[in-house]
């Protein structure tokens, strides 16, 4: 081959393996994403509706994962385990002594979608690319996000717990901080911790048979979508909504929580605005 | 919505002017549907699947046209799911629209690709696009492909683009240079080369860093990262060696810093307890290489791969069979029969040091021995190290025109736990003997049947299968198999399980290159791989209705 056709045949490779060369080393320089640790401010309050069931293996590390999250957002986190679906089914996993199924978890599972794998949760009822079951590894960023928006509607609780009659009686109030349309709706749910019985954990190993079962959904004071209180809101507007309920047998107060949170309903969005919670009994 | 109007505007424009044009237009097209009718039992599918408790009756179908003219190649494909159980089992999934569009031309040196592409490079170790139907595999890279012949020899390949999600687009960008050569060297060209060199960039969008961020953000000191790269760089060198009778093949791969999510490792949560899985920063790598042997009647194959880290996906967050922008080779037989294909063990990303061997060899023409070993393990683990090894048997015996037999046996030990996350189910043992004959009445007429038992004391315990096909040639086929629980395991609870039978019946009738097929189908609850690649499937009972089509 002569020279020149050796320069000829061997020029393409060397631009090639030039191109090659800056398509590597333009990864070498490059502005790094800095992180930094979250601190929460400000009082919208984020609800996580964690799905979970007796049979479900993985779905404990979920619920360490959202005692993480209270524990560094104790003032903007509420959340709730729904025993629903597949694996909450006793029918097939007949594991312990409870059915900690509700009508209600049924209801939900359904109507925020099933999940496509577990731990899987929601939060603010508010899709993330599309998905409204967020993995565990998207909750934190997921609240973080959600956080750092102020709250357009504000909320509080009051409730009177008579431990004679086991009746519980909950007023939920509420003000406009901004101008909304669609319809608004109130939920309101009752949770309770320290429920002793057992659940799979793979971590653990297989079936733990006294795990401590946490924000267990036991019962909503409101229809489980929601109940319709206004068809819109503007800035100052102020609602109060009371329901009562006389507490299960089986229910021990001091361990419950009532959750209350309102959303928009526009169709098939219905993101939550903002929430609030408080012991059920003093 | 809009683009597609205008791109179908533009494709049929051009279509119609260059076919007055007077060049030959030439239209192709195939289809493949599957539907299914549901049929709820009680004893095998679990409740709470809607399509057996409302939906009765799911599709999925892929149509796909072809137009080529002048040079220019344009091609589109149309997907349906309806109700379909492909993207996730329990649940059902409907969507529909174009799944697929290109144009292509080539000009002289250059071809160029726009629009969805499948492509790979190298064996697919850092890239990847390909499409795998039944586990909804589908990531084409969205955009620009070029390809240029520097010599008659020597290839260079650019991409541009952004990795297919189901309808929509994952939102970092890839791009992606390849070149490919082949070298002849020695007296009379016995020995070649194939060498190669490819090079993928990912880049993040701002959203994913954000997202990505804001959970890092929550990590405690233990396992904080304090930055995090836009830009993950994945290389890789590979080569063919062919000499004579021999054929080596090697490939190693080198990827940057990236965060990916580490199944296996540990986090300390705020609370202080302890917690499995969580992102790291980190580089990785793959080393591949397989060697073989053919001639005489004798082949030998052995393959090598030690992967580590080598996660590599469009989105940080996404997991399973979704997002994978590359393709690690799987290091274990692909075995086709009912039982013996039960317990496939998936390509591990983060850790796996796997070997393989294959040995055939015909005695004669008539007789011929296969025996394959594959030992699968995870040295940078703790527990679970030693995951998977089989031995799989076969011997091929054959009368001319008139039978063949095929029987083996197969031993596998496979950790379920592991591979099926199933906490405390213990390592599967099991002893699989086959025998599959078939049988020709006639130059139209023959019978097929399968006989195989799995005897293993884990799991659902001890199965026995059997099939008979009779195909009337050229055209129908009839089926008729059952998947018998023979001995079943002893459950957590102390009880036996039950013996159930997963019947199939079904008929195939062809004709030209039409396929239409009817099977009711029982089938157990398994795991189902495509190249490595698994997802765990519920029970199905009803009815299978396949057609397909090549136009």
């Amino acid at each position: 081959m002569s020279n020149r056709n050796k320069y000829t045949a061997y020029l393409p490779l060397l631009t090639s393996g030039v191109f090659l060369l800056c398509l590597v080393l333009s990864s070498c320089y490059e502005q790094q994403k800095v992180i930094e640790p979250f601190v929460p401010s400000g009082n919208h309050v984020v609800l996580l509706e964690e799905f979970t069931g007796k049979g479900c293996t993985n779905c404990p590390k979920g619920s360490r994962e959202l005692e993480n999250l209270l524990t560094q957002f104790p003032n903007n986190l509420v959340a709730v385990s729904l025993h629903a679906g597949f694996f909450a089914n006793p029918q097939f996993f007949p594991l312990g002594n409870y059915d900690l199924r509700t009508d209600e978890g049924e209801l939900l599972i359904n109507y925020l979608s099933l999940p496509i794998g577990y731990p899987s949760g929601v939060v603010n009822r508010t899709p993330v690319s599309g998905d409204i079951q967020l993995g565990l590894n998207q909750w934190a960023s997921a609240i973080t996000s959600a956080i750092q928006v102020p709250p357009a509607i504000e909320l509080s609780i009051v409730r009177t717990y008579d431990a004679l009659t086991r009746q519980v009686v909950v007023t939920v109030n509420g003000i406009g901080k901004e101008v909304l349309e669609g319809e608004i709706r109130l939920s309101i749910m009752l949770t309770e911790s320290g429920i002793v019985d057992a659940q799979d954990d793979l971590e653990a190993g297989g079936i733990v048979l006294d795990y401590v079962h946490k924000h267990v959904l036991r019962d909503m004071l409101t229809p489980s979508t929601g109940a319709n209180i206004l068809d819109g809101i503007s800035v100052g507007q102020t609602f109060s909504q009371t329901y009562s309920k006389t507490l299960e047998d089986i229910w021990v107060a001091d361990d419950m929580e009532i959750i209350a949170f309102v959303s928009l309903v526009n169709g098939s969005n219905f993101p939550v605005l903002q929430a609030a919670t408080v012991h059920l009994a003093d | 919505m809009l683009l597609y109007r205008i791109l179908t505007l533009v494709v049929f424009s051009t279509l119609s002017s260059l076919v007055y044009s007077q060049e030959q237009l030439s239209l192709s097209g195939s289809l493949d549907n599957n539907t299914y009718f549901y049929i709820y039992d009680d004893k095998i599918v679990p409740p709470g699947i809607p399509q057996y408790e409302r939906q009765q009756i799911g599709l999925d179908t892929w149509l796909s046209l072809r137009a080529q003219i002048a040079g220019f190649d344009f091609g589109m494909r149309y997907d349906i799911f309806e109700n379909s159980a492909l993207l996730n089992p329990t649940d059902s999934y409907t969507a529909q629209g174009i799944g697929r569009w290109y144009a292509g031309k080539k000009i002289g040196k250059l071809s160029l690709l726009g629009g969805y592409i499948y492509d790979q490079f190298g064996s697919g170790i850092i890239f990847r696009a390909y499409e795998e139907r039944p586990q909804l595999i589908d990531n084409a890279l969205v955009g620009l492909k070029l390809n240029y012949q520097l010599t008659p020899n020597w290839t260079l390949k650019g991409i541009a683009g952004r990795q297919k999600d189901l309808f929509g687009l994952y939102e970092s960008v890839l791009t992606g240079t390849n070149i490919d050569g082949f070298v002849t060297v020695g007296k009379k060209d016995k020995i070649s080369i194939a060498p190669g060199f490819g090079v993928i960039h990912k880049t993040l969008s701002d959203d994913q860093m954000e997202a990505l961020a804001g959970t890092l953000a929550q990590y405690t000191p233990e396992d904080f990262i304090d930055s995090v790269p836009y830009n993950t760089v994945a290389m890789s060198v590979y080569n063919t060696l062919s000499a004579g009778r021999f054929s080596w093949y090697a490939e190693g791969a080198y990827k940057t810093e990236e965060v990916i999510f580490d199944n296996y490792a540990t986090s300390t949560l705020w609370t202080g307890v302890k917690s499995v899985g969580k992102f790291n920063l980190t580089d990785g790598y793959v080393f591949y290489t397989t060697l073989s042997y053919a001639g005489g009647g004798l082949g030998i194959s052995g393959q090598y791969k030690r992967t580590s880290n080598f996660n590599f996906r469009a989105d940080p967050f996404v997991t399973g069979n979704r997002g994978m922008i590359n393709f690690l080779p799987p290091m274990s037989r692909v075995n086709t029969y009912r039982l013996t294909s039960r317990y496939a063990p998936a390509t591990q990303e983060l850790d796996e040091q796997a070997l393989q061997l294959d040995v055939r060899y015909a005695i004669s023409k008539n007789l011929s021995i296969l025996v394959n070993y594959a030992h699968i393990t995870r040295p940078e683990a703790e527990t679970h190290s030693n995951i998977y090894d089989e031995v799989f048997t076969q011997f091929t015996l054959k009368k001319p025109k008139k039978w063949t037999m095929i029987s083996g046996v197969q031993y596998q030990r496979y950790d379920q736990e592991l591979y099926q996350g199933k906490a405390g189910a213990p390592i599967v043992k099991a002893i699989t003997p086959y025998i599959d004959f078939l049988y020709k009445f006639d130059q139209k007429k023959s019978l097929r049947t399968e006989v195989q038992y799995m005897a293993t004391k884990q799991d659902y315990g001890s199965w026995i299968y059997g099939l008979a096909e009779f195909s009337i040639s050229p055209h129908w086929l009839f089926e008729l198999s059952d998947m018998y629980n023979i001995a079943p395991s002893v459950k957590e609870d102390g009880k036996k399980g039950e013996k159930l039978h997963y019947p199939t019946a079904g008929v195939v009738y062809s004709s030209g290159s039409t396929r239409y097929s009817l099977r009711y189908v029982k089938q157990v609850e398994g795991v189902v791989c495509s190249g490595g690649i698994c997802r765990l499937e519920p029970a199905f009972s009803g009815v299978k209705l396949n057609i397909s089509a090549n136009f």
